[in-house]
């Protein structure tokens, strides 16, 4: 059979992450592989040597290693994506870039134009996004106004709270005589929260987790992953609802000639423990995963646990002083019950990522780490602190010095840094969340994920809040953990890769590894860093095959 | 609508070693309660193969009526599960890392059930440690700042002078419970069918770690001193319930340790019966009697 023909791409630039090359001009690429970086010149032993075509199509364009999100969960995207975004942030998804709507009566005319465009009067408008310090108070009579009739539903920007017009009481069937007169839920106002929102959650839960809206939601989130210029993500916790329900639609959905990435997928050990009944029956399901490995899809010997609670709700677990108002933060694993889980797969071998929130969650991994290390070394195990909201100056060095990897959800600076700075925990602590700098300076792995939605699944946008450290006020908090621009990209591609244990592969350009590549109109090394967000993506890579990127409409 | 308790308490303070005390002696009677008790994990819950009468998906169904239901972190959709069938009321055994308060806030947000009271387990022989734990101290002391009323653990395994620095350190009232068995008066909330006044005026647990007071009244109390009355429940009274007439309506009475809630009832029978259960200090307690015997008096007067 002959080998297929040689692609040879020249660029404007080629930024290969790949220290010993770091700028070329060309990358020659075979089938799914990268056969040569450099000049046209350079590379002439193989052409040479071999039928080639020269592609001009990224002749005026930047060459990056394909992106990569170590954290992203598909299916909480999936339930997500279908609903229509109202909120306060900017957020660019691949059918339209959704404005800003900064104000109560921006957000009520946004649902209107919604709901007045909706076709079917009985079709349920599902509406996320709400905000109180954007949006004011949000109410049952204020949604009826809209229209009583159709089901509305009004999630919280924090999934935490949602509100129901009488449509949507109706349709899911919750009366006055059950729901009226209930603490946490404002049956005049529509509002569930807390224990409240379960009872209303548990009533929507056929209708959004229903097989033909998850499988529309995945679609939908293989555009917003190819749309924010990556080639792979990682599912940073497989089995989070339902581990089979999830694994068959990724099958079905993802693993097809259509998608542009490939995802690693990293089982939820909390989540697999409370079904088999015991860490050693998880280890060894975790271990007969790989077997069922897909072309895209990817099992190995990562493994997902969970400390303190969510950085969005203030259920991050902190240190002394705490937070203002004095409540305290919660524990997803009782302390004990993660030691032991921990040491289970400290010993099979197993690379431990560790949800840790607050400063107290990552003193937890980090004393259970120190304990690990003393009872049984281990080099290159790829322990890895993730999302890394709160922290201290003297925890980066024992993260250092213990040998783990940071993988980072920068954008909560962004989104929650004046709020938090304001009404969480004062403006010292808020203004160093996300304290990557001192990680880059400790020479500590360090990536950035989106765990969208709780960030845009846009790269390019986490590398701007890295480098800037810039609020949703346009206010610098802390610049001295900025990180550069080379360090954010290394964060987005290389770094990335090695926190899930794929640098072997992807995440650099050089001789013999994945061809996937993202495209740029401009050079995000050269370009102003307050512009690095919004630099286009032309195009992915994947495995050697292009996929153009439409620009959104706005 | 079905009271809803709740068990809280850190691991290894014996919550579970309590449940499956509880419905072992439940097993054992013929007239008992139908109660449903839920649980985060099925693995620890001991029960006897031949008491299952049924084991399917989330419920274990047992010989006695009652059933266990796992959790699996949906609460919600465990309420939901028995809000249909009819039971008399719901314990909850919560996570160990779980705020009861925020667990017991399901009583009064879920439609069709209602407060049935806040039990937390204390570990009397590690409870020093936790206190101080780094990770785990703040959440202790909240755990017992949020109970009603606090089942302590272990006490055996402690001298005279330890036990009593102890309790001298609890900030609320509290109940010994020993080798798990605690008696289903204090972990239950009252419903209709769950008061037997036959038994007479008072009546020693088989423990002798309480006494019990019942009371009957077809007259109309008065509203005010009820309230004030509730207030000043003495010390030794650790759980009051039943249903009350009074000047305002009626009313399901649950006092659990140191807090009463009166919710308005619909469908319970004439008049008022109540019961009332005191701790004893020794079996030959004298001072316990005279307390009861002032609580009778009381009463008479509202």
């Amino acid at each position: 059979m002959p080998k297929p023909v040689l692609t040879v791409y020249p660029a404007r630039s080629v930024i290969t992450m790949n220290p010993s090359l770091p700028r070329a001009e060309a990358v020659a690429v075979r089938g799914d592989r990268i056969v040569e970086v450099g000049t046209l010149t350079s590379m002439k032993p193989w052409l040479d040597a071999h039928e080639h075509k020269v592609d001009e199509r990224f002749a005026d364009d930047v060459i990056l290693p394909g992106f990569i999100d170590p954290h992203l969960h598909p299916t909480m995207a999936a339930i997500l994506l279908p609903m229509h975004f109202v909120t306060a942030m900017e957020w660019k998804l691949p059918w339209g870039t959704v404005s800003p709507s900064t104000t109560p009566e921006a957000f009520l005319n946004r649902v209107t134009e919604i709901e007045a465009s909706t076709q079917d009067p009985e079709e349920p408008i599902f509406v996320w996004g709400y905000h109180q310090l954007w949006h004011g108070t949000m109410s049952r009579p204020l949604l009826n106004k809209i229209n009583a009739t159709r089901p509305i539903i009004v999630w919280h920007r924090s999934f935490h709270e949602l509100y129901l017009n009488d449509g949507a009481l109706q349709w899911l069937q919750i009366t006055e005589a059950q729901a009226g007169n209930r603490k946490q839920i404002d049956y005049p106002n529509g509002h569930f929260f807390e224990s409240g929102l379960g009872y209303a959650v548990n009533r929507l839960n056929p209708h959004i987790l229903a097989p033909e809206k998850y499988a529309e939601g995945l679609e939908r989130l293989k555009q917003v992953v190819h749309f924010g210029g990556h080639t792979t993500i990682a599912d940073m916790a497989t089995g989070l609802f339902n581990f089979d329900t999830e694994w068959l639609m990724l099958k079905q959905v993802i693993e097809r000639d259509d998608t542009p990435f490939r995802v690693e997928l990293v089982p939820d050990a909390t989540r697999l423990r409370a079904a088999k009944g015991s860490n050693e029956e998880v280890l060894a399901f975790a271990k007969s995963l790989p077997a069922q490995n897909t072309h895209r899809l990817r099992f190995s010997d990562h493994i997902k646990l969970f400390a303190d609670g969510a950085f969005f709700s203030q259920l991050a677990q902190l240190q002394e002083p705490g937070y203002i108002d004095g409540h305290h933060g919660e524990w997803i694993t009782p302390p004990e019950i993660l030691e032991d889980a921990m040491r289970t797969y400290w010993n099979a071998g197993f690379k431990i990522h560790l949800h840790v929130t607050g400063d107290l969650g990552v003193e937890l991994g980090l004393d259970l780490l120190e304990k690990l290390q003393w009872e049984r070394p281990r080099f290159n195990h790829g322990f890895t602190f993730e999302h890394f909201g709160f922290s201290t100056p003297e925890q980066i060095e024992r993260i250092a010095k213990l040998g783990a990897n940071v993988s980072a959800n920068v954008y909560y600076l962004y989104e929650l840094g004046d709020a938090y700075a304001r009404r969480g925990i004062g403006y010292e602590r808020a203004s160093q969340m996300a304290r990557l700098g001192a990680c880059l300076a400790n020479g500590i792995t360090t990536a950035l994920h989106s765990d969208f939605t709780m960030a845009p699944a846009e790269p390019l946008n986490s590398a701007w809040v890295a480098v800037n450290r810039i609020n949703s006020q346009g206010i610098v908090m802390c610049a001295e953990e900025r990180i550069t621009a080379a360090q954010a990209l290394a964060a987005i591609t290389i770094d990335a890769a090695r926190v899930i244990g794929r640098s072997d592969e992807i995440g650099s350009i050089r001789a013999g590894k994945k061809a996937d590549f993202t495209i740029l109109r401009e050079d995000p090394l050269l370009a102003d860093p307050m512009h690095i967000k919004d630099i286009p993506i032309v195009a992915t890579v994947f495995e050697g095959r292009p996929f153009p990127i439409e620009p959104a409409r706005s | 609508m079905t009271p809803l308790t709740v068990l809280g308490g850190y691991l290894g303070a014996g919550k579970t070693t309590i449940i499956n005390g509880l419905l072992a002696s439940l097993a054992q009677q013929n007239d008992n309660p139908r109660i449903a008790v839920l649980v985060n994990d099925f693995g620890a819950i001991n029960i006897d193969a031949k008491l299952i009468r049924k084991h399917r998906g989330r419920t274990m169904e047992m010989t006695s009526g009652c059933v266990c239901c796992n959790i699996q972190d949906d609460l919600g959709g465990a309420l939901d599960i028995l809000r249909g069938e009819s039971f008399e009321q719901v314990l909850i055994e919560t996570s160990g890392v779980a705020y009861p308060a925020k667990v017991a806030d399901y009583a009064v947000t879920w439609p069709g059930y209602r407060r049935g009271g806040t039990l937390v387990v204390v570990d009397a022989l590690n409870i020093d440690r936790h206190k101080d734990d780094k990770f785990v101290g703040p959440l202790i002391k909240e755990q017992i700042a949020e109970a009603d009323l606090l089942l302590v653990t272990k006490l055996d395994q402690l001298d005279c002078n330890q036990v009593q620095k102890l309790w001298d350190s609890l900030p609320k009232r509290a109940v010994r419970v020993d080798h798990g068995y605690c008696n289903a008066d204090i972990l239950l909330a009252s419903t209709s069918n769950s008061i037997d006044t036959s038994k007479g005026k008072t009546a020693n647990d088989h423990s002798d770690q309480f006494r019990t007071l019942a009371y009957q009244s077809d007259r109309v109390l008065d509203h005010c001193r009820l309230e004030v009355f509730l207030d000043e429940l003495p010390e030794p009274v650790v759980r009051a319930k039943g249903w009350i007439h009074d000047s305002e309506g009626r009313w399901w009475l649950q006092s659990v340790g140191d807090r009463w809630t009166l919710e308005l009832a619909s469908a319970v029978p004439a008049g008022t019966s109540l019961v009332f259960i005191a701790l004893a200090n020794t079996p030959s307690d004298r001072t316990i009697d005279a307390t009861l015997a002032g609580l009778e008096q009381a009463l008479h007067r509202l």
